[in-house]
């Protein structure tokens, strides 16, 4: 497969999140494009912006015992269980194929503990080809006390600081959604020295079978993706954008270059596409060309001009 | 694998809440037996997900599916017509391990349960090609669960017929006939045996099979997002051992959906 060249890229599309320059804003999002490679077959990898993998541990996780998903109205609940190989064993048998290609890689990191995430960094700052780090902060399980890091922004900040300690890397914070305050989380995440945001993850949720009264996934519980969510990843955007200066990277329900759009004008500088790459697998390389289509169309001049554009004057009368 | 718009070339049904569905697709695609495919209706807005089906036959530039409606997906499916348009990600997974027979000679058992029969009549009628001594039970509820028996009786090779309810065949499960010729049939040359099925036939027959030494690879269904290994949903727990550590969760999509029968959790 002949790899995409600087000239045949286009050069509007290019934004910059963190430090990090991404030929363009279309991004895979972690979860839900294993470690990139599964796309191989399908499509030249150099084509999309950014690559965000699966969430790596320190060590490798077995994940949950199925069933893991279910198909809910416009979207689906998932309890994977963080499945993973763990870094180092990214870093020996994944990475070096992903530098064969032009795209940035973030990796996700995942813990369970402050020092989790300490570890796992500490692995990943060797690696050759990473070009930031991705903390999720959703896990439902701390040192102390049981918090839910993402839930405490006290915590989340704590997380984040020990990360900026050692990190070798910009570090994306990655909020969840299943909070009240996100303009209080993003700013307590930005004094962390978080270098960017990433929102949303997965809003939590059951479903129950009826005949059974069995809940429809092992692990009762599940994160809920897909279009259904757009509209509260789209809000959580908006209102983090007013709330921080540092860069956003929005999720939730992305499966088109129209959704993407809509992320940015509400202050986004770049996306990720998670769940429609499981109905769509080319849709994050269709957002890209759908880029430049909607540049062409509407005359702005490049996406980063779309970001933070949300027009809140009063619309006009008959609407 | 390739992500393809497939044309409809028929749609129809076979029985109660059973379709085949044939699609013309753009360029040549090579399949195995075994194989499968993601489907969604071009176009779908809602469900979003694709629906996997086992490719129950493949030409150079088409594939026939057969699928029990039991849920909203495939009933979107069932309103595709003719001339319209379906996307379809394929192949993918693995294929049955065939040397045992084609190349040692043994015979091979294939043991079907109701819709699971598609996910074997490639590879009936690529042994019964090559000349293996190929012997069919298929199983199921009723006589309207047995879905393109015909087809595979017309490959020539014996076909066992049992349901529950006794309207067609034998009465009683399918795992009957195929313990009992095991018994009469078991000399020195062993067989192999194939199925695909509902989980309590599948692990009934691998467990004759282990009980009667004959080597079993099962083909199996799980709740899946993609098809390619990016959601990591359709797991099945292994016996440990079967694959390399760490782990005890292996997905259908890639790893599958044929394995031993020995490696399964049952």
């Amino acid at each position: 497969m002949v790899s995409a060249t600087e000239s045949s890229r286009d050069p509007r599309l290019a934004v910059e999140v963190a430090g990090i320059r991404f030929h363009n804003p279309i991004l895979t999002a972690s979860g839900c494009c294993g470690y990139g490679l599964e796309f191989e077959p399908l499509f030249d990898l150099s084509r999309i912006g950014g690559i965000c993998t699966k969430g790596l541990s320190a060590k490798p996780l077995q994940g949950n015992p199925p069933p893991r998903i279910q198909e809910t109205p416009a979207g689906m609940l998932n309890a994977i269980g963080l499945q993973n190989i763990g870094a180092r064993a990214f870093m020996e048998q994944k990475l070096p194929r992903l530098r064969d290609y032009d795209v940035r890689v973030l990796t996700n990191v995942f813990g369970y503990t402050v020092d989790d995430y300490v570890e796992a960094i500490h692995m990943l700052n060797d690696g050759d080809g990473i070009d930031g780090y991705e903390l999720n902060i959703s896990c439902p399980n701390v040192k102390e006390g049981g918090l839910i890091i993402g839930n405490d922004p006290r915590a989340a900040a704590e997380v984040t600081e020990a990360v900026k300690r050692v990190a070798k890397r910009p570090v994306i914070v990655k909020l969840s959604p299943n909070i009240s305050d996100v303009a209080g989380m993003a700013r307590a995440l930005e004094s962390a020295g978080a270098d960017a945001l990433s929102l949303i993850n997965t809003l939590v949720g059951v479903s129950i079978d009826i005949h059974t009264r069995r809940p429809r996934i092992a692990n009762v519980t599940g994160g809920l993706s897909g279009p259904a969510i757009r509209p509260v990843a789209v809000r959580m955007v908006w209102q983090a954008a007013g709330a921080v200066k540092i860069p956003l990277v929005g999720i939730g329900g992305i499966a088109t270059a129209e959704d993407a759009v809509e992320f940015l004008i509400a202050g986004a500088t770049a996306v990720q596409i998670g769940t429609a790459s499981f109905y769509d697998p080319l849709a994050t390389v269709k957002a890209v060309d759908g880029l430049s289509a909607y540049l062409d169309k509407t005359g702005v001049a490049s996406v980063s001009e779309l970001t933070g554009s949300i027009d809140l004057s009063p619309p006009p009368r008959g609407h | 694998m390739k992500d393809l718009v497939g044309t409809v070339e028929f749609n129809r049904q076979l029985a109660p809440r059973y379709f085949h569905i044939r699609l013309r697709l753009p360029e040549a695609v090579g399949v195995l037996s075994g194989q499968f495919a993601m489907l969604r209706p071009q176009g779908l807005v809602e469900p979003i997900l694709r629906r996997a089906l086992a490719i129950h036959r493949a030409d150079a530039d088409a594939v026939e599916f057969i699928y029990l409606v039991l849920g909203r997906g495939l009933e979107a499916l069932t309103r595709v017509r003719e001339g319209e348009n379906v996307d379809v990600l394929l192949p993918l997974g693995n294929t049955y391990p065939t040397d045992a027979v084609t190349l040692e000679g043994r015979r091979a058992l294939l043991v079907a349960g109701g819709v699971g029969s598609p996910a074997l009549f490639m590879l009936a009628g690529d042994l019964v090609a090559k000349g293996a001594d190929v012997r069919v039970y298929f199983g199921g509820r009723t006589k309207f669960d047995l879905p393109a028996l015909d087809e595979f009786e017309a490959l020539g090779c014996p076909v066992t017929v049992t349901t529950d309810d006794g309207s067609a065949g034998e009465r009683g499960f399918v795992t009957a006939p195929l313990e009992r010729d095991l018994v009469a049939d078991a000399g020195p040359n062993g067989s192999v045996i194939y199925t695909c099925g509902p989980w309590p036939m599948m692990a009934r027959v691998g467990a004759i099979a282990a009980e009667r030494g004959a080597r079993c690879f099962v083909s199996l269904e799980a709740s899946m997002a993609c098809g390619f290994g990016i959601c990591v949903a359709c797991v099945v727990e292994v016996c440990e051992g079967s694959f390399a550590p760490p782990f005890k969760y292996q997905k259908v999509c890639t790893e599958g959906p044929v394995f031993p029968a020995e490696a399964i959790v049952w």
